[in-house]
């Protein structure tokens, strides 16, 4: 006998409980995402206590400002994923020690030896982006990490990489051209929902 | 800024690396083009976003979830009013100095301030009785409200269970076909690994076999090499015998001819109408051993004409022998002919006319070597009637 298993609702029904203060919903959202935002947040800030603060605050955010949310601007995932990097980078500026993301870059454990396609039937999203990003030359990598982790501009890495401006914004936008066809074999509602 | 410039910021925007000027203009242009620039944005975003899943995920500590809660609570949580208590503070009695100044009353003093100090205290204890009712009083529904935040836990609790049973149904739904899915894919990698097995087995016994033929097709090519030095030898051989049998097939023509020949002329010679005359040298003095005789049929007006002994006059010399039929001293030109080495000739005959009579043959030599002349010229070498 077939058990009938209840479907769990989805983000944005989520995110409309939490608009009408809806604790469960709340929770649910939270043991959700947290792991992969946290994870995000230790990847930019590098110690576990200030990615800890900045988690509790970007909860708190989304528990004052669920009903803020425009769905028409991006998934639910994606807009958490805003809230938590805006406030990661903002600390980590604010705390002058920035991180090398150079050195966590490298220090990070690559691709699983996966290859994309194996990684898309083992059904982790992660592996998925880490193979697609191993498949990345490091001069297109390296950028893309120092934007998007350490909360560089193009200026600021071009002088940290000692390369010449044009050289950089063409390495970061032929390497976000390539991870994104790299991420095409990934259903798009898995890796955004 | 246009559309174009627009989609070559946009993937440097997306990951937070745009700046200064460019930035600002990138900005302003999406808020003037908001509609035809949303989608692309939220689309690049999306490709962006990928980035946030590659670190390894991490479970923060527990306590975070809890000071989210916390705060959460504390700043939806009714002010609590702060406590009034009522108790008035107590009146002091000095009974010393009672006693030294009314120490005839004392007794009775004390009695009434013995009875005043109880009633006192009795008010006391009435005052601190009603203050203690009313704090009960406050404690119970201190109480009743705990109570009531603890059921409204308690129904918290049973949705989280009931949400976390949920998630376990779930769960186990799901590592239910997570198993089935990994048996299913162990499955096809075995199955795929005896095809794999076969196929080199297979592969192994076609390198095999593909050898074996290639030392047939060399063996082949030998064999074919040797039969073709063979064919080549038969050919030659061949054409030796084609051109002995064509040289046969004219020699056998040529002997037909001359049977022919012969079957003619023993025709001719058994014919009762053959008409034999016998020739030699007309001028006795010379003694010539040259004979001749002409077998002529008068019926057919043909003949043959066999001479032997003569000098030799041989085709292609430049001269010939021409046989004349003479009748009253006129001659009838007729058949040009040669001898061999030795003399020896043998020619059917006919002549070029009609004469009116056959009286006699003649040979003379003529200076031609091609048709024969109308008349003699040269010396006459046969004559007979």
């Amino acid at each position: 006998m077939a058990i009938p298993v209840p479907q769990p609702p989805d983000d944005l029904t989520l995110l409309r409980a939490v608009a009408g203060r809806d604790k469960v919903g709340f929770q649910i959202l939270y043991e959700r995402h947290s792991p992969l935002l946290f994870a995000l947040a230790l990847k930019i800030l590098g110690d576990r206590t200030d990615a800890e603060d900045v988690l509790q605050e970007t909860f708190l955010q989304v528990w004052k400002t669920a009903a803020k949310y425009d769905e028409r601007r991006g998934k639910p995932l994606g807009w958490l994923i805003m809230l938590i990097r805006s406030r990661a980078i903002d600390r980590l500026r604010s705390r002058q020690t920035r991180v090398r993301i150079t050195e966590v870059a490298s220090n990070e454990p690559r691709a699983d030896g996966l290859l994309p396609g194996q990684a898309v039937m083992a059904g982790e999203i992660g592996a998925v982006v880490r193979a697609a990003l191993a498949e990345l030359p490091a001069e297109q990598r390296t950028p893309l990490e120092l934007a998007y982790f350490g909360g560089l501009t193009q200026t600021q890495i071009a002088k940290q990489l000692g390369q010449p401006l044009g050289t950089v914004k063409t390495r970061m936008r032929t390497g976000l051209l390539r991870l994104r066809d790299g991420l095409a074999a990934m259903p798009r509602e898995e890796l955004t929902s | 800024m246009t559309h174009e410039n627009f989609r070559e910021l946009l993937p440097l925007y997306v990951v937070g690396a745009l700046d200064g000027d460019e930035l600002r203009m990138f900005e302003r242009h999406v808020a003037e083009h908001r509609a035809q620039c949303e989608a692309e944005l939220a689309e690049w975003q999306a490709v962006a976003d990928q980035l946030a899943h590659a670190p390894r995920l991490v479970e923060p500590g527990r306590a975070v979830f809890h000071r989210v809660m916390a705060e959460i609570e504390e700043e939806e949580a009714p002010r609590p009013k702060p406590m009034v208590t009522t108790t008035p503070p107590r009146e002091r009695v000095s009974l010393t100095a009672v006693l030294f100044r009314w120490v005839p009353w004392a007794a009775a003093a004390v009695l009434v301030a013995m009875t005043a100090v109880m009633i006192k205290q009795t008010n006391t204890m009435r005052e601190r009785f009603t203050a203690g009712q009313q704090a009960t009083t406050t404690q119970q529904t201190q109480i009743a409200d705990l109570e009531m935040l603890s059921a409204t836990q308690a129904v918290a609790i049973v949705q989280q269970e009931a949400t976390i049973t949920n998630l376990a149904i779930r769960l186990t739904a799901q590592g239910k076909e997570f198993l089935e899915q990994s048996e299913l894919w162990k499955a096809r990698a075995e199955k795929q690994r005896q095809d794999t097995d076969s196929l080199q087995t297979a592969n192994a016994q076609l390198v095999k076999e593909r050898e074996q033929l290639l030392q047939a097709a060399n063996e082949l090519r030998r064999q074919l090499e040797t039969q073709r030095v063979q064919v080549a030898a038969l050919e030659k051989q061949a054409g030796e015998q084609t051109d002995a049998v064509t040289r046969g097939h004219a020699q056998i023509a040529a002997l037909e001819a001359r049977i022919s020949e012969k079957t003619d002329a023993l025709n001719l010679l058994m014919d009762p109408d053959l008409r034999v005359s016998q020739l030699a040298n007309p001028d006795p003095k010379k003694q010539s051993p040259a004979v001749g005789r002409v077998y002529w049929h008068t019926g057919k007006k043909e003949g043959w004409i066999v001479v032997s002994n003569l000098e030799p006059v041989r085709k292609g010399s430049g001269k010939s022998l021409e046989l004349w039929a003479l009748c009253k001293g006129k001659p009838t030109a007729g058949t040009v002919f040669w001898t061999d080495d030795t003399g020896r000739g043998i020619f059917p005959i006919k002549l070029a006319g009609e004469p009116a009579c056959l009286e006699a043959f003649a040979v003379t030599v003529e200076p031609t070597d091609a048709e024969p002349l109308p008349a003699p010229t040269g010396p006459i070498v046969l004559l007979g009637k």
